[in-house]
């Protein structure tokens, strides 16, 4: 009965083939932070795709970065570079990278993704208090449908939203920290917005994070896709421990419609 | 009562102050509506006490250079990133992508 509630609550929404995200595609979005009930922008975040060709296969690399705007250089500075090179038909990961500087708090991660063995060849490099660098390699067996944090961004957009009945809960496995860890994304409904790239009929979607996540308790995320072919997200709302922001977008290019 | 009411008023302004010129110019509106309203309440105090009013003049006069550096940043500032860190990102993506090209070599990479 278990394994029949599981099964219906993954298939809820349905994962094909990639329909929704084409090479050359860029969003440009801007990250505000809720300071005393005041939003302030904090930073440019990216998302990019492009075709990437090695000598034996294609790859879609999948790009998102984070750059603090200039006045918040010299008080907190965020250069951010998260990666995943994936399939482009099924958007399978098979190398993932999070290169992050913020605030001087210096990570680097890698994970060569074996989808044949279901594992992982993690490496982790971090900064000591001497400013040197430590690594740490570990190989990691994950689940068959856990992703790195940016595929599963880009596997979100591939979802049958447009099939999916209000209350309808889709589960994703990320392996992030070398820790695997599973969101639920409930669809929400419905709701007409304006933003920076017109006004926009979206799907309104519940993003839930386990309790025990790198981010704390009583973390919560909604996002907002474009119903649309290209389903992008066009705003999200995210609370944490610490406060709450935006998520807006800023310019949308190289889409599939 | 009126030194406390004072002495907070001052602190209010000049925090204002000092919060206007930074990126937290936005912020700087508490400290500078309670500096006013404190400023206003100390009038009173000194005009009902028959003492001087230079404080609270001193206290508007913070109050309204902070207010003039919050609206001239909220209506002038654009929010950018800079060339210099567009650079930075564009070697480091570089570098990245150099290096990944090497691992993808080296990956067995078979599509469904």
């Amino acid at each position: 009965m278990r394994l029949l509630l599981l099964f219906s609550l993954v298939c809820a929404f349905s994962f094909g083939q990639n329909k929704t995200i084409a090479s050359g595609e860029k969003l440009v979005f801007t990250a505000s932070y809720n300071m005393s009930g005041i939003l302030t922008d904090i930073a440019e975040v990216t998302m990019q795709a492009n075709e990437v060709k090695t000598s034996k296969s294609t790859l879609l690399h999948l790009k998102t970065t984070a750059v603090t705007y200039s006045k918040w250089d010299s008080f907190f500075k965020i250069r951010d570079l998260y990666e995943s090179y994936v399939s482009p038909t099924y958007l399978t990961p098979y190398l993932y990278k999070r290169d992050i500087d913020e605030g001087g708090y210096y990570k680097f991660m890698q994970y060569n993704f074996n989808p044949k063995t279901r594992t992982v060849n993690s490496l982790m490099r971090k900064k000591n208090g001497k400013g040197e660098f430590w690594e740490e390699r570990k190989t990691l067996s994950i689940g068959a449908n856990t992703n790195d944090l940016v595929t599963t961004l880009y596997k979100l957009r591939n979802l049958d939203i447009d099939k999916a009945k209000i209350n309808d809960t889709s589960q994703f496995t990320i392996l992030f920290d070398n820790k695997e860890f599973t969101v639920s994304v409930k669809m929400l409904g419905k709701e007409t917005i304006n933003t920076a790239i017109g006004r926009k009929e979206c799907y309104k979607l519940g993003i839930s994070l386990p309790k025990n996540n790198e981010l704390g308790k009583n973390s919560d995320f909604v996002l907002w896709l474009t119903a649309d072919g290209n389903k992008i997200p066009v705003y999200g709302k995210f609370k944490i421990p610490v406060g709450n922001g935006e998520l807006k977008i800023k310019s949308a290019t190289g889409l599939m419609y | 009562m009126r030194n406390f009411v004072k002495i907070i008023a001052f602190i209010s302004a000049i925090l204002a102050l000092i919060l206007s010129v930074t990126p937290l110019s936005n912020i700087a509106i508490f400290p500078l509506l309670l500096a006013i309203v404190l400023a206003i309440l100390l009038y009173f105090l000194s005009k009902k006490q028959e003492k001087s009013n230079k404080p609270v003049q001193y206290i508007l006069l913070l109050s309204i250079v902070a207010m003039g550096f919050m609206i001239y940043k909220s209506l002038f500032t654009v929010a950018v990133v800079e060339e210099e860190a567009v650079e930075e990102m564009n070697i480091k993506e570089q570098e990245s992508q150099e290096e990944s090209l090497k691992e993808l070599e080296s990956l067995d990479i078979e599509f469904e």
